[in-house]
């Protein structure tokens, strides 16, 4: 096991390095003078001067490269010229709004998605299966952002039973915090939870068809205990895959989302530093968010190797 | 496997009768392709969308951007059956067109990501010294979550159709590369890719004609989901304001300009949204009946 993770660990490094090299080339494909994009209109030729110092935009390429990586591998992920602060700080400050957001949506999906499931592969071909089937069908085709402004309209202006948006810290008002996470989350949920579903019914299947589960029915196991001890543990590595995945499109919707419910994590911080072009910012943005991205596919890894350890020895 | 040199003659007779099988493979696909209900009902769908887009100049009863101060934030009604926004443009109208930028965008984007897909897959799979050089590329490109690294790139770029074009390209390209590369290694091995070498056809002829024509099934189905998705971060785009621009309509910015009046007008946000799910959903049933006819091994794989 210590040997997988340390080898997993080490093929997280060419990755990384890619995705430095983009986020630095970020910057870079900005068409014309980022200088006076940052700095807009009406700045005089000092504060240009200073902008062009501060990114070290002077210099050549390879030049602001190494030092962007220098910097990098001092945790040091520049500084934003409009907060006057540096990114990191402005970053790490919001980021656990953005993790509690995904975090709450993955586990509401993983929940629902995979007792839907479990359901409609239990009761195949009844009108059951085929309601889940469709209910997880919709859902995955529903775009999230517009899905939570219909959850805003219905649940917050009609209904009145959440706010519309806004965030109160948990350590101020966890109830009034869970109010505000409540519709965020259930929209992220009810978007991914049909892939889940799609994938545990299949896997669920699968599994429920070989020898060994009607070996147990037959012996006298109980019919749940079968389904839930032996069925879905063995059906647990694709369903594992794709909740991988699904993490990394949580946190993209999470960005997305932010905007929308007005919730101060990265995402809206990203969103808001595209419309001041504070390009230091969306690119901390984006590094911090694809860091997280790449260990948690490494966790998923690690958890492939949990659920079925023949993965560890070379599939 | 290797077939004894043969007479011209038989050249003849044998690539008419392959042309005939041929055809005769392809109307079948087609009937049961037809008689997947699921596939059939997208297909439908798509096809409505697809009449609206192009003749939306005939079927909108409004031009998308004419404003009218006297029917401002109407509900949904005889005249405008999709109410009027802040401006008093008529929303139907405005998805109508917006249906239009949505498709061509998805649909370009299908295109590129197709030929770039295919290129590099192939490439990596090919070319032996470039296969970890443009896998471990593709892998840091995916490394970024969702449509996060095509806010980014349209950011930077500039709002426009181009740009948008651009950046749903780079964040499709790699895991379509993949699929490519996999399916591509299969096919390699198989024998008769051996025989065809053996009979001294060209790398160029062999790629071609049997290798892509063989592995084309995954790309045909993840194109389709290519299509699906691209419309859907289209729309993400144009809602953060990085899409293609304002006043001409997209059905992202419209839900966006509907996002200040959910208090008093519901209809412009909703309405727009529900297209793209219509959509959306009706290019998943298609991927669907098409990987459950043309491509079974890759049932329950689906993300782009």
């Amino acid at each position: 096991m210590f040997r997988f993770l340390v080898g997993r660990l080490l093929s997280a490094i060419p990755i990384l390095f890619v995705v430095s090299i983009v986020t630095f080339l970020i910057i870079w494909i900005v068409p014309g003078d980022v200088t006076a994009e940052i700095a807009g209109g009406d700045a005089t030729p000092a504060e240009m001067e200073a902008i062009r110092q501060n990114l070290g935009l002077d210099r050549p390429l390879i030049e602001r490269a190494l030092l962007w990586y220098g910097q990098l591998l001092q945790g040091d992920l520049g500084h934003s010229y409009l907060l006057n602060r540096s990114v990191s700080d402005a970053v790490f400050e919001r980021l656990p709004v953005t993790l509690s957001l995904a975090g709450l949506a993955l586990l509401t999906a993983v929940i629902i998605g995979m007792l839907l499931g479990i359901l409609a592969a239990v009761k195949q071909n009844t009108w059951l299966d085929q309601t889940a089937m469709i209910v997880a069908l919709v859902g995955l085709s529903v775009p999230d952002f517009w899905f939570g402004i219909v959850m805003i309209i219905l649940f917050g202006v009609y209904l009145g039973w959440f706010p519309t948006g806004g965030y109160v810290p948990i350590m101020e008002d966890p109830v009034g915090w869970m109010q505000c996470m409540t519709l965020p989350a259930l929209t992220l949920a009810f978007t991914q939870m049909g892939v889940i579903a799609r994938m545990t019914r299949s896997s669920m299947l699968d599994v429920l068809d070989q020898d060994f589960i009607r070996t147990a029915r037959a012996k006298g196991m109980r019919r749940r205990t079968v389904i839930f001890k032996h069925a879905l543990i063995n059906a647990m590595v694709p369903i594992v895959t794709v909740v991988g995945v699904i993490t990394g499109v949580l946190l993209s919707g999470a960005v997305v989302i932010e905007s929308v419910f007005s919730l101060p994590g990265v995402g809206r911080l990203i969103i808001g530093s595209i419309q001041r072009r504070d390009f230091p910012i969306i690119q901390g943005g984006l590094l911090v968010t694809a860091v997280i991205f790449v260990f948690v596919n490494i966790v998923v890894d690690v958890l492939y190797v949990w659920f079925d350890p023949r993965v560890r020895d070379g599939r | 496997m290797v077939a004894d040199p043969i007479t011209t003659d038989d050249t003849i007779s044998l690539g008419a009768e392959m042309a005939a099988a041929r055809r005769r493979r392809w109307r079948q696909l087609a009937g049961r392709l037809l008689g997947h209900r699921s596939f059939l009902f997208g297909l439908v769908i798509l096809a409505i969308f697809t009449f609206v887009a192009v003749f939306a100049d005939f079927l909108a009863p409004y031009a998308p951007d004419k404003s009218d101060y006297r029917s401002i934030l109407m509900p949904p009604a005889a005249g405008h059956w999709f109410g009027t926004d802040a401006f008093g443009r008529d929303i139907a109208s405005r998805i109508i067109y917006g249906t239009r930028v949505s498709l061509r965008i998805g649909l370009i984007v299908v295109v590129t990501t197709g030929i770039l897909g295919t290129l590099l897959g192939t490439l990596a799979s090919y070319v032996r010294g470039l296969d970890g050089l443009i896998m471990r590329g593709l892998d840091g490109l995916m490394a970024f979550p969702g449509v996060l690294l095509a806010i980014a790139l349209a950011a930077a770029l500039g709002p426009s159709e181009i740009n948008a074009i651009i950046a749903l390209t780079v964040t499709f390209t790699p895991r379509t590369a993949r699929i490519v590369r996999a399916s591509v290694l299969v096919v390699k091995g198989m024998q008769f890719i051996e025989a065809a070498h053996a009979v001294g056809a060209g790398h160029t002829r062999i790629i071609f004609r049997y290798i892509l024509a063989n592995a084309l099934s995954p790309l045909i189905v993840q194109l389709t989901f290519v299509f699906a998705v691209s419309i859907v971060a289209e729309a993400i785009l144009s809602f953060l304001g990085v899409g293609p621009p304002p006043p001409a309509p997209s059905l992202g910015n419209i839900i966006a300009d509907g996002r200040s009046y959910v208090q008093e007008a519901w209809w412009i946000a909703v309405f727009p949204g529900v297209a793209i799910a219509i959509a959306v959903l009706s290019l998943n049933l298609m991927g669907d009946g098409l990987r459950d006819i043309i491509d079974p091994r890759q049932r329950n794989q689906r993300d782009a």
